[in-house]
């Protein structure tokens, strides 16, 4: 009784604060994807700034001083609910040798807010999992 | 000499409740066998038999234009119809719905006839075949696979129900009553809607033109400018956001979606409501579509409000088992499914 | 002289709030005008929505490295666009200093007081939700 009580005034004050009510059901890559790559003692910071134009996804990378561009993006709409995802992008490194970048992963979640986005990162020679989810 | 006046009164009232009664009945059979226009079929109208009730002539506003709402000293609203699908609502150049569309009906109707219950190919209820069933419509890969998910797990996220109003055509396809207000004095049509909270529409009649890039705010509703041609009201709706769908079933639109609606009300009764979908983010090629909605003599609008109470908020879950209304979580934390 | 005319001015200001408050959701109940905060960090996320606009920046923890995602809470849209400020004003990937009120309950969220384009200087969105008429 009193655990419903304090679930339902908890709730109420998180639907104050809901988790990311930003809508969007426009193309699901669409927006702006936060989360890591690599190691797990020592992670990478992810930012992707994805936008679709009726024809391709495009977008940036990790905005700022070591940016990648997005250069190509193929879906595999054979499963509906967990659509495969193949990003091809190209950028810098910090001492300004460019860098591809080959992401290969699976977009589930696809109907909620915070879709989430995840599978194998590869860049610069090395390999990783990645994980990002819709802001 | 009170007396004879209250009388006199009372059977006065007596007479125009009786008629405008039968005024109402004629209305709603009247409606009824309007119903060979594409979508009446699916709401309105079924079941009350042939009625003998002449189509009343087109109302008009004193300057000739034709009049969307009520008669001066009348009552009435419109009856907004149930469409859960509009792909069966897709009409081709002729304004007649597209083969394929007849022949699914004729189809389930057979199926119907033949004791089996209506199956499949997106028609309204369960069944829905997705994208596959419906090969008029021009998908693109993207945007058929979003109608799929959406049809496997039966409109499951659909914005409108956590009370989000619709984009584009939904409006009038979301079965609550609605109004429309002529305000040419101020160069406006003003619609009002029971449904999705209450809520109104403004459609500029001023012939301005649309606000560019950063100025076009994108909204639920749009930005729409009207004009008359003839006894046409033609509508431009730009400037949708992506917070939508197009209707129950789920077919996604972008925020480059231009919508061009065509009002026309051919006889009192009716209000025929096309509208041609332009997205080029979702869409290979625009498509129309068109239903007829009812007038409802002598009915006024009641308040509804939709987040009142919606308790489907607090019991959602998405696909991994999270609740999509619950606290933010940190990006890019994978959750485990299922930990609620 | 200067104290009178400063609590005059604070009285204005916690009435205009007052409005605000009347009008819309309260503030006191969700942050906590005692807890400020002032960070830096690169903007993910910008909500242009009802009640608030919202933007989400990075903030790393200098010591420990950790990044956290704080979501700072803004006017409406429409406020904000009366003051001449649009959904693009804020540009993804971009570095800003915010200071505003934390939230209560210790979650990463705050109201932003004061928002400045690292680059520039700019000070951006001029107006809080907090003591600002909707």
């Amino acid at each position: 009784m009193r655990t419903g009580f304090l679930r339902a005034v908890s709730l109420a004050l998180m639907l104050s604060l809901p988790a990311a009510a930003g809508a969007q059901f426009g193309h699901p890559m669409k927006g702006q994807w936060s989360g890591e790559w690599g190691s797990k003692s020592n992670p990478s910071r992810l930012l992707l700034d994805l936008d679709w134009d009726g024809k391709d996804i495009s977008g940036v990378i990790n905005p700022g001083p070591t940016a990648a561009t997005v250069k190509s993006v193929a879906f595999d709409y054979t499963n509906p609910s967990a659509w495969g995802v193949k990003i091809q992008a190209e950028g810098k490194d910090a001492s300004g040798k460019p860098v591809a970048i080959s992401i290969d992963g699976k977009l589930e979640n696809i109907g909620a807010y915070t879709k989430l986005f995840h599978g194998t990162w590869t860049q610069g020679g090395r390999k990783g999992d990645f994980t990002v989810t819709r802001n | 000499m009170e007396k004879s006046l209250r009388t006199a009164l009372l059977g006065a009232t007596a007479v125009a409740v009786f008629s405008s009664s039968v005024w109402v009945l004629g209305a709603q059979q009247g409606a009824a066998q309007e119903g060979a226009a594409p979508g009446a079929g699916q709401g309105q109208g079924r079941g009350r038999g042939r009625g003998a009730a002449p189509s009343l002539p087109t109302p008009r506003l004193p300057d000739g234009t034709v009049n969307l709402g009520r008669v001066p000293g009348e009552k009435g609203v419109w009856g907004v119809p149930y469409i859960t699908n509009m792909a069966m609502q897709v009409i081709g150049p002729d304004g007649q719905p597209v083969p394929e569309i007849v022949k699914l009906r004729q189809d389930q109707a057979a199926a119907r006839a033949g004791g089996a219950g209506a199956r499949g190919g997106g028609g309204g209820g369960r069944g829905r075949g997705g994208s596959k069933s419906e090969p008029w419509m021009p998908w693109m890969p993207w945007s058929a696979a979003v109608y799929d998910y959406h049809s496997l797990n039966e409109s499951k996220y659909d914005p409108e129900g956590y009370c989000l109003p619709p984009g584009g055509p939904r409006m009038m396809a979301t079965p609550y009553q609605a109004e429309i207000l002529q305000q040419p004095e101020h160069k406006r049509v003003i619609m009002i809607f029971e449904g999705a909270t209450h809520i109104w529409r403004e459609i500029y009649m001023d012939g301005r033109k649309f606000p560019e890039g950063d100025q076009l705010n994108p909204t639920y509703l749009g930005y729409s400018v009207g004009r008359w041609e003839g006894d046409t009201l033609v509508v431009e709706n730009k400037g949708f956001n992506e917070n939508s769908w197009l209707d129950y079933f789920g077919h996604p639109h972008t925020d480059k979606m231009h919508v061009t609606e065509r009002w026309t009300r051919p006889n009192k009764q009716t209000l025929h409501y096309e509208a041609t979908v332009n997205d080029p983010g979702a869409y290979t090629k625009p498509f129309t579509m068109a239903w007829d909605i009812p007038w409802r003599e002598g009915a006024e609008l009641p308040e509804y409000i939709c987040q009142e109470n919606n308790r489907y908020l607090n019991r959602l879950e998405d696909d991994l088992g999270q609740p999509i209304f619950g606290p933010r979580p940190q990006p890019g934390v994978k959750p485990a499914s299922g930990t609620r | 002289m200067r104290t009178k005319f400063a609590v005059v001015i604070a009285g204005v200001v916690l009435l205009m709030g007052a409005r605000t408050i009347v009008a819309h959701h309260s503030f006191s109940a969700e942050f906590d005008a005692s807890k400020t905060f002032k960070y830096t960090g690169a903007v993910t996320k910008v909500e242009w929505m009802n009640p608030h606009t919202f933007f989400y920046i990075d903030v790393v923890d200098e010591k420990t490295k950790k990044v956290t995602n704080w979501a700072m809470e803004m006017g409406s849209p429409n406020g904000l666009m009366r003051n001449g400020w649009t959904r693009n004003t804020m540009k993804i990937g971009h570095m800003v200093i915010v200071e505003g009120s934390m939230a209560k309950g210790g979650s990463p969220t705050g109201n932003a007081r004061s928002v400045v384009l690292a680059s520039t200087g700019q000070r951006l969105f001029a107006g809080s939700s907090q003591g600002n008429t909707q």
